[in-house]
């Protein structure tokens, strides 16, 4: 009991890594149907980019900046120069997953190739000193910040979809894509503006996440596996999903380890998964979300 | 009145033109006399790779391309062959020709269980759902060293042996081979049977295969477990060719390899996929850098294709013929 | 000289058939046949970090062997194959080198490639082995055609357990690894060695690769109240995660970790945590010899090469290979492995304070006493010498 806080403290963190991974497959599925796999790559390339500004003597905020600059760049790239001609063209949704698999693969490896091969440190915006709160209670002041930050980033998301004229026609794109286009949404932009944003909150979740664990080329790999196992879990519905797919998995990938025990912690997510996905596909937050 | 996916429904079909047996059967007589052509044992193996990958990339065409399940499970019924042969060969000293049948039923059995509430998923849910299946079955074979021998797997499994002889290098090689043309005439066979245009028409057009009585899950269904059991006959093959097995023919790069490999061929495209698995399985080694990333040179590839030439290989082949025919796109 | 190999045109519609095993590569304007050397390393995934040192430090030592005028008045020819961190691929690249007319394999990738790697080299009867593989299959049961230079397993534990006794009285142990084949295998094995020594196993813990954080995994090791916590794995952030962890829920106990923590990423990734941790490894940074050839590495590589102790492995083995050709007057691959096999008090680099490498046809291991293994020290942010004790 006495280290519950801590336990909380920890399934929290991680769920709101999870929640924010799972976020960002959210805009761009519900914009536009994409499940976009690579979405953990652009988080990994805002990760190596900053890595490697930093070391090359950038101030700090700037790399930030520029790492997060680079690496939704490199989202609103993809966009253009794969999904947009091949759903012009009309391809089918298999093709345009797997170009995106392809688009993983490339950046992933292609980052290994360029930036090597080891995984280093990446320093978080706040001091690393954690603050004691107690016998049994601290809390770094990076989790303060991953807080914040999910925090953050779920509310202007909230708010630009709800409050903002192009967001609203991103929410009517998701509902019913034709007559969306028959009031007039250019789905195109709003398929652009998807990819820009949720490369924009993979890119932010790199300075939440890699401070925890690291900057490498590999790094994308089990978040992004993570995140849409929490969306799922959620619910694609709304960005609500999202969160909540999210903490629930962090918190009970937590709660298992430290009370039953870690070593068989890896095969949980997807047991879970597969367990909604049999009993309950539409997730926790649903509506009426068609299958597909 | 429904179609069983039944045996009879495999034999229902045209017969075979007399100019296409001749075709298979060269193509089959110049591939099994291969090894006599080639000395190095290295590009023998290599031979038997591609041989290998293809009974998997063939299967996973008619899963993704054909049934239209976008299914990332494939792997995990390889898993499922190889490691039930290698357990039953190596650690019971069942006979390895015995192991094959039950290496097939059991990765069918996996894939009729996961495969009803699966299959009743759409779209992205059914990949999530099977990629799922295929990290934990990874997950499994290199946790639980009680039943797969863990992270180094299990080794010095006896190979297969035919009048006394043990099959190794060329003997595998036509074993290889041997399953190969068997998988691809069952999927041709397939393809054009009163099975197969069941299974088109349940991806093509729902309401219109289901009007015209065709019971859509169980087609779909049907098709998914037979998928399952050419891995599971690739698991069977791999595991008495490599003699040794481990988790990483369960990794989840394997599986996209064999994915790029699928949509360069061009989706559903079986010649397209062939040529493909050729080309990626010995395509490096040509160009001289086999030394590394073939994840990486497939999915540029892919990227390539899907960009370019949508219908990848096998479009450009069938571009050719209606050229060299003079016809038009039928 | 070394060529970077590359495979050329013999492709398999070549009906027309070369009768020739496939030499690959461009052919040298030299008299002399050069001497041909394999090694297989991953070039991409999650062994590369160390794998590509290892293998650099193989290439620095071959080229300075042939500037000087080669082995036997021959050059070596290097040819490097990718194993993809994937087992079968490694067999079938050992198989490839052997086609092309490899004399010795380096193996310098993981164990569970290693392993594989033999096998087939056993099979195709060509001399190979790895400067630090650890894995006690790779010579127990003995392999005719396999030598290891570094530590094993055993013996790698059994130095771990001399510490131990040295150190601490009945120590409480708690184990954390996390989840590589080598982080499982080498922890279970570990497991097995110090249960069957009589030491006392209080938790074992794994962490999932990726972690975001691992407090819960360091509270249940805390709880188990150890005197020592033992770390191991291939995923050095992961591992790092632990050892942050370790440190903030005030865990007492000091850790010690396995051989790959021989990175120059791991101090500045654990911070400050890592200030004291310990971990086993085989070459001891501090001898002069090894400081001489850190710095040949350190001028050609620069910064990663500073206290790679696996770079310096890697060169040492070619060392001991080319002896054993010079012994054997020829490259002929049963006789350098006859050669190697009767290597005796051959000086080597790796081994606490010295080791005289000798094999016999029952032992192809280099290091075969667990005095040999080196405690190596982590102290602000820096490798720090080796423990004495």
């Amino acid at each position: 009991m006495e280290f519950l806080p801590l336990i909380l403290l920890s399934g929290l963190q991680v769920g709101c890594v999870y929640a924010m991974m799972a976020l960002s497959y959210f805009v761009i599925i519900n914009a536009t149907g994409i499940l976009n796999f690579a979405q953990g790559e652009w988080m990994m390339l805002s990760a190596v980019f900053g890595a490697a500004l930093i070391t090359a003597q950038l101030p700090y905020p700037l790399a930030v900046l520029c790492a997060i600059g680079g690496a939704t760049l490199v989202s609103l790239l993809a966009e253009r120069l794969v999904i947009r001609p091949l759903q012009g063209r009309n391809a089918d949704i298999n093709t345009l997953v797997v170009a995106l698999l392809g688009i993983l693969v490339v950046v992933r490896y292609s980052t290994g190739l360029i930036f090597g091969r080891e995984e280093v440190r990446l320093d978080g915006p706040l001091p690393a000193e954690p603050m004691i709160l107690g016998d049994s209670l601290f809390i770094l002041p990076q989790t303060l910040f991953v807080f914040g930050a999910t925090a953050t980033v779920f509310a202007g998301l909230w708010l630009f979809l709800h409050r903002t004229t192009f967001g609203r026609s991103f929410r009517i794109a998701a509902i019913d894509p034709l007559g969306a286009q028959i009031v007039g949404v250019d789905l195109g932009r709003v398929r652009f503006a998807a990819f820009a944003i949720g490369g924009l909150i993979a890119a932010i979740l790199a300075w939440l996440y890699g401070p925890l664990y690291a900057a490498g080329y590999l790094m994308g790999e089990a978040p992004g596996v993570k995140g849409f196992i929490a969306l799922i879990i959620g619910g694609l519905v709304s960005p609500l999903g999202a969160l909540t797919g999210g903490l629930l998995l962090g918190l009970f990938e937590v709660a298992t380890a430290y009370y039953i025990g870690s070593l068989y912690s890896e095969g949980i997510a997807f047991v879970m998964l597969m367990l909604f996905l049999f009993v309950r596909p539409q997730g926790l937050i649903a509506s009426r979300w068609r299958l597909g | 009145m429904s179609t069983p996916p039944t045996a009879s429904a495999l034999l229902d079909r045209p017969a075979w033109p007399a100019k296409r047996l001749a075709i298979w059967g060269a193509i089959a007589l110049v591939l099994a006399l291969l090894p006599a052509a080639i000395t190095n044992g290295y590009y023998l193996t290599l031979a038997t790779n591609v041989a290998i990958t293809m009974i998997l990339t063939l299967s996973l065409n008619f899963t993704i391309g054909r049934i239209g399940l976008f299914s990332l499970a494939h792997s995990a019924f390889l898993g499922i062959g190889a490691y039930l042969t290698a357990i039953l060969a190596q650690r019971h000293g069942v006979s390895p020709w015995l192991t094959l049948p039950v290496a097939i039923a059991g990765s069918c059995t996996a894939a009729a269980i996961i495969g009803v509430p699966v299959l009743r998923l759409r779209g992205m849910f059914l990949s999530v759902a099977t990629l799922a299946f295929g990290l934990f079955a990874e997950v499994f074979a290199r946790q639980a060293s009680d039943v797969t021998g863990g992270a180094y797997g299990i080794t010095g499994i006896p190979p297969l042996v035919l009048f006394g002889i043990p099959l190794r290098g060329t003997g595998m090689y036509l074993v290889a081979l041997t399953v190969l043309l068997l998988t691809a005439l069952i999927l041709e066979n397939i393809r054009l049977s009163r099975f197969g245009r069941a299974i088109a028409a349940s991806r093509d057009n729902e309401p219109a295969a289901a009007a015209a009585g065709i019971d859509i899950a169980r087609t779909r269904l049907a098709g998914f477990i037979l998928s399952a059991g050419f891995a599971a006959t690739a698991g069977w093959v791999y595991a008495f060719f490599h003699l040794t097995l481990n988790p990483y023919v369960l990794s989840l790069d394997i599986t996209f390899v064999w994915l790029f490999i699928v949509l360069v061929g061009g989706l559903g495209s079986m010649r397209g996929t062939a040529a493909a698995t050729v080309l990626l399985g010995i395509g490096p080694e040509l160009l001289g850098f086999a030394s590394t990333q073939q994840v990486l040179i497939s999915g540029i590839l892919v990227l390539v294709v899907v960009l370019l030439a949508p219908r990848g290989i096998g479009g450009l082949i069938e571009d050719m013929e209606h050229r060299i025919k003079g016809t038009t796109h039928g | 000289m070394i060529r970077r190999q590359f495979t050329r045109r013999v492709t398999l519609g070549a009906l027309a058939g070369s009768a020739l095993a496939a030499t690959t590569g461009r052919v040298l304007a030299q008299s002399n046949d050069p001497i041909i050397m394999g090694v297989t390393f991953d070039a991409a995934k999650q062994a590369s970090y160390y794998a590509l040192l290892m293998r650099d430090a193989t290439i620095l030592r071959v080229e300075e062997i042939n500037a000087a005028g080669g082995v036997l008045g021959r050059q070596i020819k290097l040819l490097l194959e990718d194993d993809e961190n994937n087992p079968a691929i490694a067999a079938q690249k050992v198989e490839k080198l052997a086609g092309a007319g490899a004399s010795f394999i380096f193996e310098v990738g993981s164990s569970a490639t290693g392993l594989a790697a033999q096998r087939m080299a056993e099979e195709l009867k060509i001399p190979n082995g790895s400067p630090t593989n650890v894995a006690e299959a790779l010579t127990k049961p003995h392999k005719h055609w396999y030598f290891r230079l570094g530590l094993r397993d055993s013996i790698a534990t059994q130095g771990l357990i001399r510490y131990l006794k040295a150190k601490f009285d009945n120590p409480r142990l708690a184990v954390i690894r996390d989840g590589s084949e080598t982080g499982l295998s080498l922890s279970d094995n570990q497991v097995r060695f110090l249960l069957e020594a009589g030491f006392n196993i209080v938790a074992k813990e794994q962490i999932s690769p990726g972690s975001v954080d691992v407090t819960a995994q360091a509270l249940r090791i805390k709880a188990s109240n150890p005197t020592v916590v033992l770390v191991s794995g291939a995923s050095i952030a992961d591992l790092s995660n632990y050892i942050k962890a370790h440190t903030l829920v005030g865990t007492k106990a000091p850790m010690i970790g396995n051989n790959l923590f021989a990175t120059t990423t791991f101090p500045a990734l654990a911070g400050k945590a890592a200030d004291g941790f310990m971990f086993v490894d085989a070459v001891d940074m501090a001898r002069p010899d090894v400081k001489a050839v850190e710095a040949k590495l350190i001028a050609r590589y620069a910064d990663r090469a500073k206290a790679s102790t696996q770079m310096i492995a890697a060169y040492d083995m070619v060392d001991l290979v080319v002896d054993a050709i010079k012994r054997a007057g020829s490259a002929d691959r049963a006789k350098l492995r006859d050669a190697l096999e009767g290597t005796t008090n051959w000086h080597s680099l790796v081994g606490r304070g010295g080791t005289n490498v000798s094999f016999s046809p029952t032992d192809h291991d280099g290091i075969t006493s667990e005095k040999q293994v080196v405690i190596r020290l982590v102290r602000d942010g820096q490798y720090a010498g080796s423990v004495d004790f």
